[in-house]
Parts: structure tokens; sequence; C-alpha cells
């Protein structure tokens, strides 16, 4: 962990790109929404090293990513006329804790209680930390999106009220 | 079912809330958000002149009474069964519903158009399971697997995918985890065991990524945390219960193969 860029890195990154387009196959999104999922979870997973490597918090960098592919998301949403869920599922997808359950449960069955416990708990965190992310841009993006409607709705009736 | 379509036809009010909830039907049962299936049922019905329209969704059900200025009234009540997410048809409904509340066409055309939707495919068959393989040796590899390993949990995840879309009716939700977990632990095992994987760890946490409900727990708190308390309690408890059936069937594909790891 002493270097921040490093041969594992390359092959994460790699891998969530090509692993967010097959997720995106998976969830059957159009074929012309693949290239944007990629890409998320490509950055996502760049944001979430990046985190880890110097905020040390598990919690901090599933929730700064999820955020990051949330507001993608979001954006990607409005400017391809698409559900926002289209592109939201395959950018988290690098950060879903499927390792940390699995070394828990691993732990659990070998006895080592220390080492379970401490990835279920990062499991949680986690789960936490991505379910914490999706809640605050929802919030954030669909407030603006209220204000935005109600500024053009203004406008409009000034408009009415000019002619 | 189409013969109570033909009853619906002839009364206007029960055939629009018929289609919408076609429309909210298809939504839900595609991976839409439970704000939004109500939020389309809603303006569909008022795009058609409704005067009063009521829409309560939980994951499995969604309930919906509307009421014309004419004072005709409809409700009913739709039971949505199997959830199989397919974004294209969601996006597709979406769409279909913006298009509708600006020009209202006539009812049948609208049929005709949510028909045509449901049937149409973005995929042929075999590429989705072509993806769910490559996710899984994706993520072997994301864990730190090497190739051998990859390539095992290439062929587990295309097995995931089999069990997912070809296994008995009766093997439903939560059994069919258990299923998919205990199937992809015993192949993970074995194949270390016969020296063509060199970790079961990294196999394992390759396919356990296509059963690990991440995702539906981050939208389940969304749901929770922004109101729909009924919908996002049960949501939650199934990403639950289904991380906790992963560890089943893992813990069973253990027993079974004698050891206190795979």
């Amino acid at each position: 962990m002493s270097d921040f860029f490093t041969t594992q890195l390359l092959v994460r990154l790699i891998t969530s790109f090509i692993c967010s387009i097959a997720f995106a196959v998976v969830y059957r999104v159009a074929p012309r929404h693949l290239i944007y999922g990629g890409i998320s979870g490509f950055i996502t997973y760049f944001v979430y090293h990046t985190v880890i490597f110097f905020a040390h918090s598990v919690f901090a960098a599933a929730f700064v990513s999820t955020m990051f592919a949330a507001i993608f998301a979001e954006v990607a949403a409005r400017k391809r006329r698409a559900p926002t869920i289209v592109f939201l599922v395959p950018g988290v997808i690098p950060t879903v804790p499927g390792g940390d359950l699995y070394r828990g449960m691993r732990g659990l069955l070998a006895g080592n209680t220390a080492e379970s416990t401490f990835y279920f708990l990062n499991t949680i965190k986690i789960g936490l930390g991505i379910a914490g992310g999706i809640v605050a841009i929802s919030i954030l993006f669909g407030t603006l999106t209220d204000r935005i409607a109600a500024a053009k709705a203004r406008k409009a009736k000034t408009q009415q009220n000019d002619n | 079912m189409d013969k109570q379509r033909e009853i619906y036809k002839e009364d206007f009010t029960e055939y629009l809330l018929c289609l919408a909830l076609d429309v909210g039907e298809g939504m839900l049962k595609n991976g839409a958000e439970v704000g939004r299936v109500e939020d389309t049922i809603e303006r569909i019905c008022r795009a058609y002149g409704a005067a009063h329209v009521e829409v309560f969704t939980i994951i499995s059900v969604i309930n919906a009474a509307v009421r014309m200025p004419d004072g005709s009234y409809s409700m009913q009540l739709r039971r949505v069964k199997s959830i199989d997410s397919n974004f294209s048809i969601l996006e597709k409904l979406n769409a279909l519903s913006r298009k509708i509340c600006v020009e209202k066409p006539e009812l049948s055309v609208f049929d005709d158009e949510i028909h045509k939707i449901k049937s149409e495919k973005a995929y042929p068959t075999w590429v989705p399971f072509v993806a769910s393989s490559v996710a899984a040796g994706g993520f072997a590899l994301f864990f730190g697997g090497n190739i051998f390993d990859a390539i095992v949990a290439l062929i587990i995840g295309a097995i995931i995918a089999l069990i997912e879309n070809f296994s008995p009716k009766r093997l439903t939700g939560l059994a069919k985890t258990v299923v998919s977990s205990l199937v992809a632990a015993i192949l993970a095992g074995l194949s270390v065991r016969l020296g063509i994987g060199a970790n079961d760890d990294m196999i394992m946490m390759g396919t356990i990524m296509l059963l690990v409900p991440g995702i539906a727990f981050g939208t389940a708190m969304r749901d929770l945390l922004c109101g729909d308390l009924i919908a996002g309690t049960l949501k939650t408890l199934q990403a639950i219960l289904s991380a906790l059936m992963i560890a089943f069937g893992y813990t069973l594909a253990v027993f079974l193969l004698g050891g206190a790891t795979l």
C-alpha cells in the first residue's frame, strides 16, 4: 500500500470497467448506454481507491465513490433521457462488498472470530456507505430538479403576464 | 387475461387504469423504484383528465383508484409476482409514459405500444449468460486471482446464470440464492482440489459478486429514507436475507466437501 499506482490498481481499473459493462448487460441495459456504465465503474473505482489510500476508511471510500457514481448517473440520465438506475447500477458495482462478505464467512467457518468480525463490519460499513451515497445524491438532485421546474414555471407565468 | 381485457375496453375509466397499471407493473417488475411507479401511474391518469388518483405500491402489489370528472370510478389491484431487472424495458416504458402524457393518443394505440415494448428483446438470450460469466471472471481477477481462477469463475458465472434463468419454477427467490451459492462454492472447491484453479477464495469472491445484494441494499435504503417505509423495509429485509442465504449456501458446501474451508 505504499505506492498509489500499482499493477493491482491497473488490473482493478481495467476489470472494473469490463465488469461494469458486463453487469449492465446482465441487467439488460440498452446497448447504446453500455459504455457510460463502464466509464462510471472505472472512475468510481478510482475514486474508491484514492479515498482509501488517503483516508484509510472503507466507509468514507464507499460513500464518496457512490456519491460520484450517483452524480454521474443523474447527469447521464438527464443528458441521455433514461432512468437514473440504468447508469447507477453498473457504476456502483465495483464498490459492492462481495469480497468482504466472503472473507467474513470464511473467517466464521474457520473459527477465526477476529477476522470474520473485521470483514463483516467492513461489509456493513461499505453497505451503509453505498446507501448513504445514493440517498444523499438522490435527495440533492430531486430538490434541484424541483427548484428548476418551479423557476421555469414562474418564468413562464411572468412571460404570460407580460404578454 | 385477454377476455378480461375485452370487458375493460368497454369502459374508458377501467381501460385507462388497466393500461396505466400495465405500465406501472412493467416498471416495477423491471427494477424501478416505488416512487417512480406511483408517479408514472398518477401522471398517465391525470393526462387523460382524471380528477382524482390514488396509487399505493409495495414491492409486489400495486393498488390504484381513479375518479373521472364525470363521476365514473375504477379501482384495480395488480399483483407483481416476478422481479427480473430488465432495464431496457424500464427505459422504454418510461419514455412511453412521457410521450403518452404529452400526446394523449387513443387508448387502443397506447395498448399496442405497451405490448410492443413488453415483447421486445434488447439482447439475444445467450448474451446475458456471456455477460454473467465475464463479470464473474473479471471480478476473480479484480480480487487478485490468476488467469486460471478467472477461467473457473467464468464457467461458474455461466452456471449461475443458468440457475437464474432456467431453474424450476418452484425454486424462487431466496432458495435460488442458496442453490447458486452452494453450487458455486462446490465447483470452486472441486476445481482447486483437481488442480485447475489456484485460489478458491478469488474464485468464490468473483462469483459471489453476482449474488451480493449491494445495490438492492442501496436502493432499499433510499426508499426507506425517502418515505416509502413499507417498500423500503421489505426490500432491506430481502437484501439482508439474501446475504445470509449466500452464507448459508457457502457453509453447506464447506460441510459437504468436508473441511473447515473449501
